[in-house]
């Protein structure tokens, strides 16, 4: 009876044991890395497909997942442009690894398959993601590869106008979008008045656009965050790449200081239409007493350095330094004087971000960053007259910008596969220069600066999220973005709850919901045409409310045969507290405060976005159909009513296409379309007699505009088409990349207008670009 | 500096070999109404009303002379004014992108002082047949009392800050408990030319320039006594008087003057708003006034 009872009890002890040994579960961590280059993968997928559970690596490519022990444990890591592996190994205790996509081996751990990753796994809808390979091969204006113009072509994206390169998402206008470089606030996006952005691709490991269902990390503006992130520049070897092409050229240089510790990258570019053009114009002038040179430059540099210090630190120290400048110099020169003028504009930002990595354990991971961001824009004037060996100077000029000093900490802690918890908190000094005049005259002794006065405001963040997974088919991202605003003695607050969720169908059909409240306590006071960098950014302020809005968002998504994906999504958004000049008014004249020229309103957008897009295969590309209405009312503009806003666009069609033939040879082609941009057109006229004098003057003939933005310009679409010949030499690899803009040269209007011509009234658009051939050459090594 | 921006837009539109295109547009059809314009003032020896029509944007048929129009005066609905066709107004005016033909009628009546009193509302009436009648009501606001001047030539600098402009300080009391609106008119009388009307600049936050004025209101110094600065251009013909006209005007004329300011200054500016311009006529356009103004010498040869 003994023998038998320690029999059953030595039974249950290991039954017990066993049990709970069955029952263990460890955590693996660490980050997902680029193979070639040790660029750490934003948002890639790690995937237990056994158990359904799976994890993303966050925005330094750290990724942390807890699973039950296994002898024999089978995982997928995963990542957009990339090919999907399969990974199996015994997961015994806590491991730390790092995987390498592309050139992956890690000893005991066998490779065992590929596949894409689906669009129905991920919890948040309305966020797109290109791989920059991907943007590279779009065909683009004068063959300078745009990031932005590139998710122009994306549903629910449309551009501003011709060429331009702002950034109107869902109904929302450029101002509303939190432009975020390595974290980093950017202000001005733009290059040559919009024709181009400051976003050099060369220097770009990810771009991500977050059109709505925004995560609690997240907040600061209405309407959409793209986040991009530089590279870090190769920890394992040296090299580079650039171009030549038809107005600009780029460098791009990366490497390791100490290997597999220390990585640094150098990007530059810089168009040089004003350095061919000098001769040219001086030529033309060789016999005039005057000379008037006028040009046009930009430039930008792109700096990272990254250093590993353990597994536990990592330091990231990134900047960036743009600039555009239009000038006009002009000499003339006479028997006993000369006179010298210059005039002219330029803008650019400057940005700069520390960031310090700390791996607390393999659940929790920390980064505290440190951010600058600087956007100036000048207008000057000066003159210089020498006349009997004496000078005198005068000089004006026009100025406005923004500065932000900030630092925040972010944490990702996950406990189990089933919660992914974020938290952070930031602060944000804001310092608005709104427009101000400085004017110097020596021989007088003048030298002073009036206008606007400087603001100072300060932004405050404080947020939590969780990334959460419910039974087998329900997941969950719920969190809350708490933020404040202090300028002039007012004090502003918003708590903004945020919900994002999925729900699988066996099918593999996934259902998405999500609801998102945003405050945005800057304003950018533009005239709704193009986006000029002249255009102020100011500060909500005791008269001028904060912006604020809600969105919520349904839609489904499933992937077909592994290779294509298709999502639909249906929106609505209201906006409050929108900024609008008042009829007439404009940034010029200082004589009124910008509060005072300005009227805050209302609009709403709602729509219906499909994409379906291939993403491997000799052939990838999507289509996308954006079907929306976008309004605003203003109590002072158009009587009150509601009104199109510009930007509404009834249709908007994108399909972009790339096929490679084989290694060396690739096409690619983009075809848009879009409903007319809305404008205001006149509809009667008449003269206006003024009282001059007592008498009657020459009268002025006035048109009387209908209602606002009640017509719409001639419908856009426009090809685009690219080819790129690849040929690997001994030292490097080259590239030929040939393509045309507007491929069958459509009369797209950039803006209309009205005339008289022999005594006929009419309306007439002028357009911009016609067929546009580019080329450039590529060289990478 | 404004310029740079559109010259070098011009450029790129022009680097871009642009072209233009005509456009059909179908415009809704347009039922013409009257247009009124007339500035009373209590001194004026006569009043006048100009009378003219709106037409289609697109249509470029001659301008009709309304010359049999009834145009009256009412003061507080009762004493009545009747105006006479007095002459058309015609020859080439510039808008709409070119020079075109107006054709206004002028419609007078002599003027009494007695008239114009302070606490009477005046309704101006005027039809024409194939017009719907239109009217505006207005009335009379106190004139204002000079308390000093001064002129101080090139004392100022212009807003965009390129030069030096003559400046003119007004100091007067403003009445207290009422929403005031004036408008400035700054008068050169020359040896060759009996007046002139220039432009008006400021950096004065609480003076606005317009056309050829400049207006002002009182929501920052209602009841104050107030200084408020004015800056010309050098004028160059050989100047015997300097006069500023100051006339206490209502928020209708404020608004007129603004808007038509506005709408000049975004005539040349393709990506500017259109603006409209204010009109106070039921059922019709322009604008009628009444305003009380007095003349200063602010300096004399």
């Amino acid at each position: 009876m003994k023998s038998i009872s320690l029999k059953w009890l030595s039974v249950s002890l290991f039954l017990f044991f066993a049990s709970g040994l069955l029952g263990q579960k460890f955590t693996i961590s660490g980050y997902i890395e680029d193979g070639e280059t040790g660029e750490k993968l934003i948002g890639a997928n790690i995937f237990h497909p056994e158990s359904g559970q799976g994890a993303s690596s966050n925005a330094f490519g750290f990724y942390s997942l807890t699973l039950p022990a296994e002898d024999s444990l089978s995982i997928s890591v995963s990542y957009v442009g990339y090919e999907t592996k399969y990974y199996k190994f015994p997961l015994k205790s806590d491991l730390q690894m790092d995987f390498k996509l592309g050139t992956f081996e890690l000893g005991t751990v066998e490779v065992i398959g590929k596949k894409v990753e689906s669009i129905e796994e991920n919890t948040q809808m309305s966020t797109m993601t290109i791989p920059v390979k991907t943007l590279k091969k779009i065909p683009a204006l004068f063959g300078e590869t745009d990031i932005i113009k590139a998710l122009q072509l994306l549903p629910g994206v449309q551009s501003g106008g011709e060429g331009t390169s702002g950034l109107y998402v869902r109904g929302g206008s450029p101002d509303q979008n939190l432009i975020l470089l390595d974290g980093v606030p950017v202000y001005n996006a733009n290059h040559l008045f919009g024709f181009f952005s400051v976003f050099n691709p060369d220097a770009i490991n990810s771009v991500s656009l977050t059109k709505g269902g925004f995560p609690a990390r997240y907040g600061g503006r209405l309407s959409s965050v793209l986040d991009i992130n530089m590279k870090e520049g190769n920890m394992n070897e040296f090299h580079g790449e650039g171009a030549i092409g038809l107005i600009s050229s780029k460098l791009t240089l990366e490497g390791p200081i100490n290997k597999g510790k220390t990585s640094f990258l150098v990007s530059g570019r810089r168009t040089y239409i004003d350095l061919l053009a000098r001769p040219v114009i001086k030529y033309a002038q060789r016999e005039n007493d005057d000379e008037a040179i006028p040009g046009y430059y930009f430039y930008d540099v792109n700096a990272k350095i990254n250093h590993k210090f353990n597994d536990k630190h990592r330091l990231y120290f990134s900047n960036y330094l743009g600039k555009d400048k239009f000038y006009v110099r002009i000499k003339d020169n006479f028997d006993d004087s000369s006179y010298e003028t210059e005039g002219g504009i330029d803008w650019g930002n400057i940005t700069s971000a520390l960031r310090w990595n700390y791996l607390w354990n393999n659940k929790l991971f920390s980064n505290v960053t440190a951010t600058y961001s600087q956007y100036r824009f000048d207008v000057g004037f000066s003159e210089t007259e020498t006349s009997d060996g004496e000078t005198e100077s005068f000089s004006a000029r026009y100025f406005s910008g923004i500065t932000d000093v900030g630092g925040k900490i972010d944490f990702d802690y996950i406990p189990n596969p089933n919660h992914h918890i974020r938290f952070g908190t930031g602060v944000t000094s804001h310092t608005f220069d709104p427009g101000a005049i400085e004017f110097k005259e020596e021989s007088l002794g003048i030298d002073s600066i009036f206008g606007e006065n400087r603001t100072f405001g300060t932004e405050f963040a404080l947020y939590v999220e969780d990334d959460m997974r419910i039974g087998k088919r329900l997941k969950a991202n719920a969190g809350v973005h708490a933020s404040g605003f202090s300028v002039d003695g007012k004090f502003y607050n918003s708590i903004q709850p945020r919900l994002g969720l999925r729900y699988l169908f066996p099918s593999k059909l996934a259902v998405k919901a999500s609801y998102a409240t945003m405050a945005q306590y800057i304003h950018l006071l533009t005239n709704e045409g193009i986006g000029l960098p002249t255009d102020l950014w100011v500060p909500a302020t005791g008269k001028v409310e904060p912006q604020t809005s809600w969105q919520a968002a349904i839609g489904v998504a499933k992937t077909f045969k592994e290779n294509y994906e298709i999502s639909v999504e249906a929106y609505y958004k209201e906006m409050f507290n929108l900024v609008s000049y008042k009829e007439g008014e404009s940034f010029f004249g200082i004589s009124e405060s910008w509060e005072n020229k300005v009227e805050q309103g209302q609009g709403d957008s709602y729509g219906l976005e499909v994409f379906v897009q291939k993403k491997k295969g000799k052939f990838t590309g999507w289509v996308g159909y954006t079907l929306s209405w976008s309004n605003r009312t203003f109590e002072n503009i158009n009587s009150g009513n509601p009104y199109p806003f510009k930007y509404d666009r009834r249709h908007d069609i994108s399909l972009v296409g790339s096929y490679e033939f084989n290694d060396r040879v690739s096409l690619s082609g983009t075809w848009v379309y879009g409903t007319g941009n809305a404008i205001t057109i006149d509809q009667f006229r008449y003269h206006v007699y003024e009282p001059w004098g007592g008498e009657v003057d020459f009268p002025r003939g006035v048109e009387v505009p209908g209602e606002k933005n009640d017509y719409r310009m001639p419908n856009y679409h426009r090809l685009d088409l690219g080819v790129e010949f690849k040929k690997k030499k001994r030292l490097y690899e080259r590239t030929w990349a040939f393509g045309v803009y507007n491929g069958y040269s459509r009369r797209n209007a950039f803006y209309m207008d009205s005339r008289t011509v022999n005594g006929e009234r009419e309306f007439f658009t002028v357009s911009l670009f016609p067929i546009l051939p580019y080329f450039s050459w590529k060289f990478k090594f | 500096m404004k310029q740079y921006i559109f010259y070098f837009l011009g450029m790129i539109i022009f680097l871009g070999t642009s072209c233009d295109q005509v456009v059909k547009v179908d415009l809704p059809p347009h039922e013409e109404q009257l247009v009124i314009h007339s500035y009373m003032n209590p001194g004026d020896s006569m009043l006048s009303v100009i009378v003219s029509h709106t037409r289609g944007a697109l249509d470029e048929s001659e301008e009709k002379l309304i010359d049999n129009a009834t145009v009256e005066l009412f003061k507080d609905g009762a004493g009545k004014k009747t105006f006479s066709f007095v002459q058309a107004l015609d020859g080439d005016s510039w808008g709409w992108g070119g020079f075109n033909e107006f054709r206004g009628a002028l419609y007078q009546v002599p003027n009494e002082e007695a008239f114009w009193d302070l606490s009477s509302t005046y309704e101006l009436r005027a039809s024409a047949d194939g017009f719907a009648s239109v009217s505006s009501e207005q009335e009379l606001f106190e004139p204002i009392e000079l308390i000093s001047s001064e002129y101080n030539p090139e004392g100022g600098i212009s807003p965009d800050g390129y030069e030096r402009l003559d400046e003119i300080l007004i100091e007067f009391q403003d009445k207290s408990g009422e929403e005031n609106h004036y408008e400035f008119r700054v008068i050169f009388e020359s040896e060759y030319d009996d007046e002139n009307y220039v432009w008006i600049e400021t950096q004065d936050a609480r003076v606005e320039p317009t056309m050829q004025t400049a207006v002002s209101k009182d929501n920052t110094y209602d009841g104050q006594t107030v200084t408020l600065q004015l800056m010309t251009y050098p004028y160059w013909d050989e100047v015997k008087k300097l006069i500023v006209e100051v006339s206490a005007i209502n928020q209708d004329k404020y608004a007129f003057n603004k808007s038509f300011f506005n709408y000049y200054m975004a005539e040349d500016n393709p990506f500017a708003e259109p603006v409209t311009l204010f009109t106070n006529i039921e059922n019709g356009r322009g604008i009628f006034s009444v305003e009380n103004s007095r003349r200063f010498v602010v300096w004399e040869e």
